[in-house]
């Protein structure tokens, strides 16, 4: 079996399990709403437990034990609600009544009776408000059973929720044949992840919490096969933008299958270091009945832009050339193999995001709404607005370090966290507190209209809410002091996010040499942190994600804080491209070779002068 | 040394020229097969007198065209019928069919309104079923040589100028056919501009490339692509034909396999260019899709909708629709069409004209269609489709009376009229050719596979998304080529 063979396999099995999955109703049986107690929610009354009734068939426990979307300490990754992302919280009521929108359930939400929510990933219609609400009022035991509101199954009634008998199947049971049960599709991922769409209605930003767009506000990205000059965007150079918005997408993949579950047998393949080396193939693996009855809620992963620690959290996905041979599409480009060691696909085929981005979350300052600013790149205009105009931007391209111990330069995305500290150690301050320096619960502060309100509208928008001048940083800090806060200060915490989505095809990729081997190198161009930082404060960039040392946020002569790439001169310069950098030894070289050709051209031109005179003599 | 040298620039160039002779051959390179511009004889000085009819236009084109007429005469343009009979799917004796004798979904049939319907024929005078198709001074050259943009049928004279028309200054410029000549029937039938076909429309006079790629970026004329010899032009519709013959289709230009994906080139066995290369229909002039003749006789609507898009009296109701997605099904090329007398299911919706093939047909592809459904008179008692006289003296339009209007319809068709009738629904495919997208407009592959896929996978008989569960070979469906099968 040869090399192509092996790959057809693996493709026709991935394929053809994907449209196992996708079929929907075909291999779901008709199953019973079980309540906490086991007894059938329809008799009961009771919510449904999806630890019963899915785990007629399925082991629930297992998969609540194990997988990173209900794992104990969840790490709050949520920068947009929080001044502190990254650290770990309790994780109690009031943490779910605030993010609980975006959890799963199980894990320690049991506890409390948010069981894990399979339902989230695994239908069609799911009612978050009506979940949400539940959740609120704290009957978290009823989140799962509220989460259904739209299938029809239940019904509220007053406080409570009613089963509805002539929703279910004739023998009481899950209607299968109306209300399918599959395989998480891109929007039951998109739901929290970032901003996913398919089918030709215009792609939009969707109204609501921006929040909930994480990979979108992060880096830009957005997967969605749609065509740029399709969409209802306001693009640069809309109709001429006819690429999709990231070619994985218009090639009809989903986000199941690089983020696959992790004893899919489907998508089962050896890795080479501990394939045997007689074995191109091996044929035995678990089987579908094993898998379904126990499968791994674990999803191949990437690198994760906040891991700090590489080697914490391991790699499983695979990488573009387990897919894709990058050798005989690359054939023009001079000295492929040193290309590949050097720079990520992304770089080439992700150079640009045509979408905006975050750049900025401004927790020094508080809105009406008691949440910081948050300032974009890549848009005129208000993040949602259908009127403002996104210029997308041009990731900065850093060094980071691969699974496989090589340093290539990637896309990044910067985002800025400006928060006040206080204390030693330092502790971020509240954003209640912060909020309360500039807002009385009713209206804005008098004073604080007084320093900030330049155009005198009565209103604190958000361009003038800035810490950009000593006066306003001081009475700031003056006022956190007079609240308790001890010797509070501004720190900046710049984080880098990989841009892994946005896959451009050939045409649309970074491919003129003189992009990247020229002066103005593609390569070395900066990327706008902060032009707006408060008042002498320092983002501190963290390196996270495998950025090697040569990634850098420098002040530039204009005063703005950009993320930069060491370059030759710099400290620590990770790459020397040819045609950017400048190489003393190279240009001596290069100079003592032009010197010798012209010494060369005048002693042979002056030989010849002289042994014409002699011969005319 | 130099003859060494000469030798070597001699072998170098060879070897330029047969690597570039090569490339040719395998890259798609559909202008080389483009007609060279054509030359032009300038007609303005041939005439000097006025003339006072088309015919006489037409006598003094023949004086030095001698065969144009007879060569005309052979063609469906002017015989409105197919030079072959042909056998019909469930007929034992072959037939011959052309817009003389078949029904549509639109304005119906010709017979017993020829007077109307005859301002697209080219030629002078056909106002019945006697007119003379031999007599060559009853060929209209004006219509497809007009180069002023003047000339126009009187909509009320079988096909006779408007008597407004300067014949003479027509006459004096007459040219090959352009755009405009083909577009004054091909544009506008139907009854108005766009409303018949969804793929031929007065935008494509000067398209912008979001339109047509072909005759804006390249300005193709229609008859680069309808090569037409002995005025023999090729390309037909199955609204009147069924049959194969006199077709063509992309490949008069571009490669098999034109594209640099492998896979795309893979599509083109069981997909039709036109469908990924055709994504909407009526891109820009909204096209009918429904027609419910039955509805037709109401006055007083007509004056409360105020809107002929939607509804007139004479005709009945209406629904138009503009840039829409086309319906696909499998054609191998040959169609079936309802053929006068035949019977019919009054409940169920008939087939007007509908492409043949199937997924088990090799020769079949997927194609794009503009499907226009209708509702229209039938014979209550023979259970078949009448065609009424609408237009002209007794008919519908003038005295609103259906029973009136298919009892003369009948009486020109010679079908037995029972007295009794009412209304059934049709269904009729028009494959779609015309306004093709480049290639960066085209559909991609979200566009029909996976989730919220546009093609119908199951309807089309698949057992689900061919990206997934396979083709046509690679699911046994079809015998590869090497087997017999395609």
């Amino acid at each position: 079996m040869n090399m192509r063979m092996i790959a057809v396999s693996i493709a026709t099995l991935i394929l053809g399990w994907d449209g196992l999955s996708a079929s929907q109703n075909r291999i779901h049986p008709e199953f019973d709403l079980l309540d906490v107690e086991g007894y059938k929610v329809i008799e009961s009354h009771n919510p449904v437990s999806t630890m019963k009734t899915c785990g007629q068939c399925h082991d629930t426990e297992y998969i609540d034990s194990h997988s990173d979307h209900v794992r104990p300490q969840q790490r709050v990754a949520y920068e947009f609600e929080s001044p502190d992302p990254g650290s770990d919280v309790p994780f109690d009521a009031d943490w779910l009544k605030t993010y609980g929108r975006r959890h799963v359930g199980g894990g320690p939400a049991r506890e409390l009776g948010f069981e894990m929510n399979c339902f989230l990933c695994h239908i069609e219609t799911v009612d978050r408000e009506a979940m949400m609400g539940e959740m609120r009022r704290e009957r978290f035991e009823w989140a799962v059973t509220a989460s259904l509101g739209r299938t029809g199954l239940v019904a509220r009634v007053g406080d409570s929720w009613i089963w509805k008998r002539d929703a279910l199947s004739e023998q009481g049971r899950w209607p299968i044949d109306r209300i399918a049960l599959r395989g998480p599709t891109d929007e039951n991922c998109g739901a929290c992840h970032g901003l996913v769409h398919r089918g030709s209605a215009p792609l939009v930003i969707p109204e609501g919490n921006p929040a909930e767009l994480t990979m979108t506000l992060r880096t830009g990205s957005i997967f969605s096969g749609q065509r740029i000059n399709d969409s209802g965007i306001s693009t640069v150079s809309k109709e001429q933008t006819i690429r999709p918005w990231d070619v994985h997408a218009e090639r009809v993949m989903r986000c199941s299958h690089c983020h696959f579950s992790l004893n899919n047998p489907a998508y089962s393949l050896e890795i080479a270091a501990t394939r045997p080396l007689h074995l191109r193939f091996d044929t035995r693996r678990q089987s579908f009945s094993e898998y379904l009855h126990r499968p791994s809620h674990q999803f191949a992963r990437g690198r994760g832009s906040m891991d700090a620690d590489p080697s914490n959290e391991p790699v499983t996905m695979r990488r573009c050339e387990t897919c894709h041979d990058a050798g005989p599409m690359h054939r023009w480009l001079p000295y492929p193999e040193l290309h590949f060691q050097k720079l990520s696909c992304e770089a080439c085929h992700i150079p640009t995001s045509p979408m905006a981005a975050v750049r900025e979350i401004d927790w020094t300052v508080a809105g009406a709404d008691g949440k910081g600013g948050v300032r974009y790149r890549g848009i005129e205009g208000e993040w949602g607005d259908p009127n403002a105009h996104v210029t997308g931007f041009q990731p900065v391209f850093w060094p980071r370090l691969d699974e496989d111990a090589r340093t290539r330069l990637a896309p990044f995305n910067v985002v800025t966290t400006w928060f006040w500290t206080a204390g030693d150690p330092p502790q971020r301050v509240s954003p209640a507190i912060v909020a309360a320096v500039f807002h009385d619960g009713v209206a804005c502060r008098p004073e604080a209209l007084e320093r900030f309100d330049s155009n005198r509208d009565g209103v604190l928008s958000d361009e003038e809410l800035i810490l950009d001048t000593r006066d306003k940083r001081d009475w700031v800090a003056a006022r956190l002091t007079d609240a308790g806060v001890v010797n509070p200060r501004i720190e900046g915490d710049a984080q880098p996010f990989g841009i892994h989505h946005g896959v451009m095809r050939r045409e649309f990729a970074l491919c003129e040499c003189v992009s990247c081997h020229a002066g103005e190198s593609r390569l070395y161009a900066d990327l706008e942190v902060s032009p707006t930082a408060p008042f002498d404060a320092e983002p501190a960039l963290r390196r996270t994600g495998g950025i090697g040392d040569a990634g850098r946020i420098v002040r530039a002569t204009d005063g703005r804080w950009v993320a930069r790439m060491n370059r030759e001169g710099d400290d620590a310069p990770e790459f020397y491209v040819p045609g950017a950098d400048r190489n003393a030894a190279v240009n001596r070289i290069g100079i003592g070779f032009m010197a010798v050709v012209v010494f060369g051209v005048a002693v042979h031109g002056s030989a010849r002068i002289v042994t014409g005179r002699r011969r005319r003599q | 040394m130099l003859i060494k040298f000469k030798l070597m620039l001699s072998l170098l160039v060879c070897l330029c020229l047969v690597s570039d002779e090569v490339e040719s051959a395998i890259r798609d390179n559909p202008r080389a097969k483009v007609p060279k511009p054509r030359s032009h004889t300038d007609h303005s000085t041939f005439f000097s007198q006025p003339f006072p009819d088309g015919s006489s236009v037409t006598r003094a084109c023949l004086e030095c065209h001698k065969s144009a007429a007879s060569d005309l005469m052979k063609t469906a343009h002017w015989n409105w019928v197919g030079d072959e009979a042909v056998l019909a799917p469930g007929h034992d004796q072959p037939v011959h069919i052309g817009k003389k004798n078949l029904m549509n979904n639109y304005c119906i049939g010709i017979q017993s309104n020829w007077v109307r319907c005859t301002q697209c024929h080219a030629g002078y005078g056909w106002e019945d079923d006697t007119f003379d198709f031999s007599k060559q001074d009853n060929v209209d050259c004006l219509v497809c040589h007009d180069w002023t943009t003047t000339y126009n049928k009187d909509p009320n004279g079988a096909g006779r100028p408007d008597p407004k028309v300067d014949l003479l200054a027509v006459a004096r410029s007459v040219g090959y056919p352009k755009r405009a000549n083909c577009g004054y029937c091909h544009f506008a039938g139907g009854g108005g501009d766009a409303v018949k076909h969804g793929d031929m429309d007065g935008s494509l006079l000067n398209p912008r490339e979001r339109i047509d790629i072909h005759m804006s970026r390249h300005k193709l004329e229609c008859i680069d692509c309808h090569q037409t010899k002995n005025h023999l032009i090729p390309g037909r519709l199955i609204s009147v034909s069924i049959d194969a013959k006199n077709r063509f289709d992309c490949t008069l230009c571009h490669a098999p396999r034109p594209h640099k994906d492998m896979r795309l080139n893979a599509h083109g066995s069981a997909v039709a260019c036109q469908t990924c290369h055709i994504p909407r229909i009526a891109p820009e002039e909204a096209t009918k899709m429904v027609w419910d003749w039955s509805q037709a006789g109401d006055k007083e609507r007509e004056k409360r909708i105020g809107d002929p898009h939607q509804y007139t009296a004479i005709k009945g109701e209406f629904q138009y629709a503009v840039n829409i997605a086309p319906e696909y099904a499998w054609f191998n090329g040959t169609a079936d069409h309802y053929l006068l007398g035949e019977t019919i299911d009054p409940e169920g919706v008939t087939a007007m004209a509908r492409p043949l093939g199937s997924i088990h047909d090799a020769t079949a592809r997927i194609w794009p269609f503009k499907v226009h459904r209708g509702k229209q008179i039938y014979d209550l008692k023979n259970r078949y489709f009448i065609i009424p006289k609408t237009y002209g003296p007794g008919g519908y339009w003038t005295e609103f009376d259906w029973d009136k209007a298919a009892r003369l319809g009948s009486q020109a068709t010679g079908l037995d009229y029972s007295g009794s009738f009412g209304f059934a629904s049709t269904e009729m495919f028009w494959p779609i050719n015309h306004m093709v997208v480049t290639s960066r407009q085209a559909l991609a592959c979200k566009d029909c596979h996976g989730q919220g896929g546009r093609l119908n996978w199951e309807s089309l008989g698949y057992d689900g998304d061919p990206a997934v569960r396979g083709g046509r070979l690679r699911t046994g469906i079809l015998i590869p080529e090497s087997e017999g099968g395609r």
